[in-house]
């Protein structure tokens, strides 16, 4: 392969051929290569024009859109150390629920899942040393969507888990045959529980904001300026 | 900071409007604005590929400059750059700009002892 060629494929590997990221890389394999006549011309030999050529441009990073650098390893390190972290609060929360003996079984797979993924991170931080940085593009605007789409459709099942709690304890006379009667603080506890923990599930679309936090946080490429 | 390095940071923020003014004399690829930038600084000034990039992109998004690829035969095709009306528009008033700034500029930093 030509060495310019060469060089402008290196520069471009950690992104996605994109059309944006084609026409630039024509670009500037374009401009190397006219830098190159003009060098040789001069009398400069060519070997050495391409390295003179090659050293002008060492980075794409920063002049791509979209397409953000970051380093994975550790960053699904951190998102893991999130979603532990969201999952045992969210066992916690759900533990006095259990009292009143609603969302039981939710509350007895989260410890479960935490146990999981605790594992799960322990393995992958030991894997993750300083050397091997694993360096992946993302696209923001996708990720912001993805995260919008979350909350939706969160939004929507507590809206509907709601409506479900709201029609079964207050149409309790239409479907039962006898209204609802909250007696006591443990009928009262029933029925608070009952509403709120289906607002647990917020850990979900939670995590897709931890997901794009940290991937700014890790993101690579920050040594090119202007 | 070191004399080159002042004059460089001057000079980054009207890196636009020096790409405008190049290519008001005619389109052209990006290799060539460099070349013209340098010949224009007596080759005191090299800009960057990577600021020239960055800097063409801006132009182009924000409407100043239209893009099109040259009919290279052999090799690389070349991406050429042409002003637009708006661009021209830009381009006078960012001089324009200039000229006060620079007035201003001057008045702020000379301390008028006749000194230099």
């Amino acid at each position: 392969m030509n060495p310019l060629r060469e060089h402008v494929e290196k520069l471009f590997a950690e992104y996605k051929p994109t059309r944006q990221t084609r026409e630039l890389k024509e670009e500037i394999l374009g401009n190397l290569e006219a830098r190159v006549a003009d060098l040789t011309a001069e009398g400069t030999e060519y070997a050495e024009a391409v390295e003179i050529a090659k050293t002008g441009i060492v980075s794409v990073d920063g002049l791509i859109e979209g397409q953000l650098r970051y380093d994975a390893a550790k960053y699904r390190v951190e998102l893991l150390q999130s979603a532990l972290l969201y999952c045992l609060i969210a066992w916690i929360v759900t533990i006095p629920m259990r009292l009143v003996g609603v969302a039981g079984q939710f509350s007895l797979a989260l410890p479960l899942i935490s146990l999981v993924l605790g594992i799960i991170y322990l393995i992958v931080r030991s894997s993750v040393t300083g050397e091997n940085r694993r360096i992946e593009t993302w696209d923001r605007a996708a990720a912001e969507r993805s995260r919008k789409l979350a909350w939706i459709v969160w939004g929507i099942f507590v809206l509907a888990m709601t409506a479900s709690t709201t029609a079964l304890h207050m149409g309790s006379h239409i479907w039962f045959g006898r209204p609802l009667h909250i007696s006591g603080p443990y009928q009262f506890g029933v029925l608070a529980a009952s509403y709120v923990w289906p607002l647990v599930t917020m850990i979900v679309p939670l995590l897709f904001n931890a997901s794009i936090r940290l991937k700014y946080k890790h993101e690579a490429g920050a040594e090119y300026v202007d | 900071m070191g004399e080159e390095s002042i004059s460089s940071d001057l000079i980054r923020g009207n890196i636009d409007t020096i790409i405008l003014r190049v290519l008001s004399e005619g389109d052209n690829y990006g290799y060539e604005i460099i070349k013209s930038i340098s010949k224009y600084s007596h080759g005191q000034y090299e800009l960057k590929e990577p600021s020239l990039y960055t800097s063409l992109k801006r132009l182009e998004s924000q409407g100043n400059i239209a893009s099109y690829w040259g009919d290279e035969s052999q090799g690389g095709r070349r991406k050429y750059y042409a002003v637009t009306p708006q661009g021209r528009e830009t381009y006078r008033r960012s001089v324009n700009a200039w000229k006060r700034a620079k007035k201003l500029i001057d008045q702020l930093i000379e301390s008028g002892e006749g000194d230099i």
